[in-house]
């Protein structure tokens, strides 16, 4: 009960404190926002926000960490390697395409393009190596993309997020634009992400238990029992969009990955855990 | 005789008359009512609020009990269910007048369930 | 009997209902491009239920029931005007619900 009474005083302090106080940077952003989910959830250890609902509810982690020993997706992130291994027509591989040879980079997107003044996630890259190569971009949402990402994800496993943001007018911009979109609301429903996200993580709105900002994009794809599949990050705005009625934009819409910009920062520093299994 | 038979029927006319304006909603109003809210396409009501013999309902509101006596004022319940923003402005409640998610007359019937709560 | 006013009499009968269906038609044609221009101006705050009215009133218009078309195009109007003002409201608000902010 005093827990609860602290967690609305900090909500009530944090909402009517003056606006100058308003993370400049994103970085100050990134630290307030680390802190407010430390007070809301003092007993949560940082990195465990990864998981999502799972973090929150010890029922729902029982449950959820009694499957992973036969984990829905393996099988995708199987054909993921086989085809990030096969050679295109012309004979080159998705590795000629990136740092490492794509191995262990998941943890660097989505980055700031410098050059074309753009987000670049690894969804996009991966279709970008794809027609460069003089191969058919693949569907953003599901299927042989998600299969790609997820094995790329398992190459980086445990590796921190390390978004940046550079001196550049631009790249600030984009994360301003996610940042403001993450916010605003939408639909005729009225919510915007953080009306669920940041104001009620560790509630539940039906059956179903609301997972907290931080850690957020860190478990993606994931594998939706609701799907049957593995789906995309941007599967997952688009669905969350139409929940409260708004019509969604298309995955990879320069909105949606500016998005999962300013949503990756916030989770810099916490591993990658992705695939993983949600509801 | 004749003057009997008027009187009768202004009997009839005010007992009928009446009881609907001082008695309230009727039971089919109540009924409409607690499907509105129930219903996950109008009201969707359950998903934040715990009531009656709601199954799997959400936390993120306030349990709906005892309505007569936290609002003795219909016209602010029917005010709050239009637009709660206008009391609270970071309520995630939906403005469910302003935004037509309901109509007047459907608000009207769900503050007639409420009350029954 | 009257044969020119008989004429008179059919020639009417025909042309009210027909006139009626154009004036219906006019009305549709007028809220409903109304509405889209109001969806547009949503931007990225359009709502799902807007579009859908939209889709409704086309195709009761395709149908030719051109008030049931009408009554949906005046719906996703007032819809459409509704999000609109959501987007003009959030360009602000949401600075407001920032962590922090």
């Amino acid at each position: 009960m005093l827990k609860a009474k602290i967690i609305l005083v900090a909500m009530g302090v944090a909402l009517l404190a003056p606006q100058v106080l308003a993370g400049a940077t994103p970085e100050e952003d990134r630290k307030e926002t680390v802190e407010y989910f430390k007070q809301m959830f003092p007993e949560v250890p940082l990195k465990d926000f990864v998981n999502g609902q799972y973090a929150l509810n010890e029922d729902r982690r029982a449950q959820w960490q009694s499957l992973q020993d036969f984990p829905p997706y393996e099988f995708a992130v199987a054909e993921g390697k086989e085809m990030f291994e096969a050679p295109f027509a012309n004979g080159k591989t998705y590795g000629s395409c990136f740092e490492n040879g794509g191995i262990g980079v998941r943890q660097n997107y989505p980055y700031f393009d410098e050059g074309t003044k753009q987000v670049i996630t690894l969804e996009l890259a991966i279709n970008q190596c794809r027609e460069a190569n003089g191969e058919k971009p693949l569907k953003y949402k599901k299927g042989d993309i998600a299969s790609i990402s997820a094995y790329m994800a398992t190459t980086s496993e445990g590796e921190a997020f390390d978004i940046k943001v550079p001196d550049d007018p631009k790249a600030l911009a984009a994360y301003e634009d996610g940042k403001q979109f993450y916010y605003s609301r939408r639909g005729q429903l009225n919510f915007s992400c953080a009306s669920c996200h940041v104001q009620n993580p560790g509630k539940w709105i039906r059956a179903d238990l609301l997972s907290p900002t931080l850690g957020q994009p860190s478990s993606f794809p994931v594998h939706r029992s609701k799907w049957g599949e593995l789906g995309t990050l941007h599967r997952r705005f688009a669905g969350c969009n139409k929940n409260v009625r708004a019509e969604p934009l298309p995955a990879q819409s320069e909105e949606y990955r500016n998005l999962e910009y300013f949503l990756t920062y916030m989770s810099n520093g916490l591993p990658v855990v992705g695939p993983s299994t949600r509801p | 005789m004749r003057k009997g038979l008027i009187y009768v029927c202004l009997t009839t006319l005010a007992l009928g008359v009446a009881p609907v304006v001082l008695a309230g909603p009727s039971q089919a109003d109540i009924d409409r009512g607690k499907e509105l809210v129930f219903s996950r396409k109008d009201g969707n009501c359950l998903a934040c609020h715990k009531m009656d013999d709601g199954k799997l309902t959400g936390t993120i509101g306030p349990e709906l009990a005892d309505m007569n006596t936290r609002y003795p004022d219909r016209g602010i319940l029917f005010k709050r269910i239009w637009d709660e923003t206008q009391f609270n402005p970071q309520t995630v409640m939906p403005p469910f007048g302003r935004h037509s998610i309901l109509s007047k007359d459907q608000i009207n019937r769900v503050i007639d369930y409420l009350y029954t709560l | 009997m009257n044969k020119p006013l008989l004429t008179v009499g059919l020639t009417l009968s025909l042309l009210v209902p027909l006139c009626a269906q154009a004036g219906a038609k006019e009305d549709f044609q007028k809220i409903y491009s109304d509405a889209k221009s109001a969806q547009k101006d949503a931007g990225d705050f359009k709502w799902t239920t807007t579009s859908s009215r939209l889709k409704a009133a086309e195709s009761a218009a395709e149908s030719g029931d051109y008030d049931k078309a009408k009554t949906l195009a005046a719906e996703a109007l007032k819809l459409a005007q509704e999000s609109v003002d959501q987007r003009k409201t959030q360009a602000e608000a949401w600075r407001k619900a920032v962590i922090g902010g």
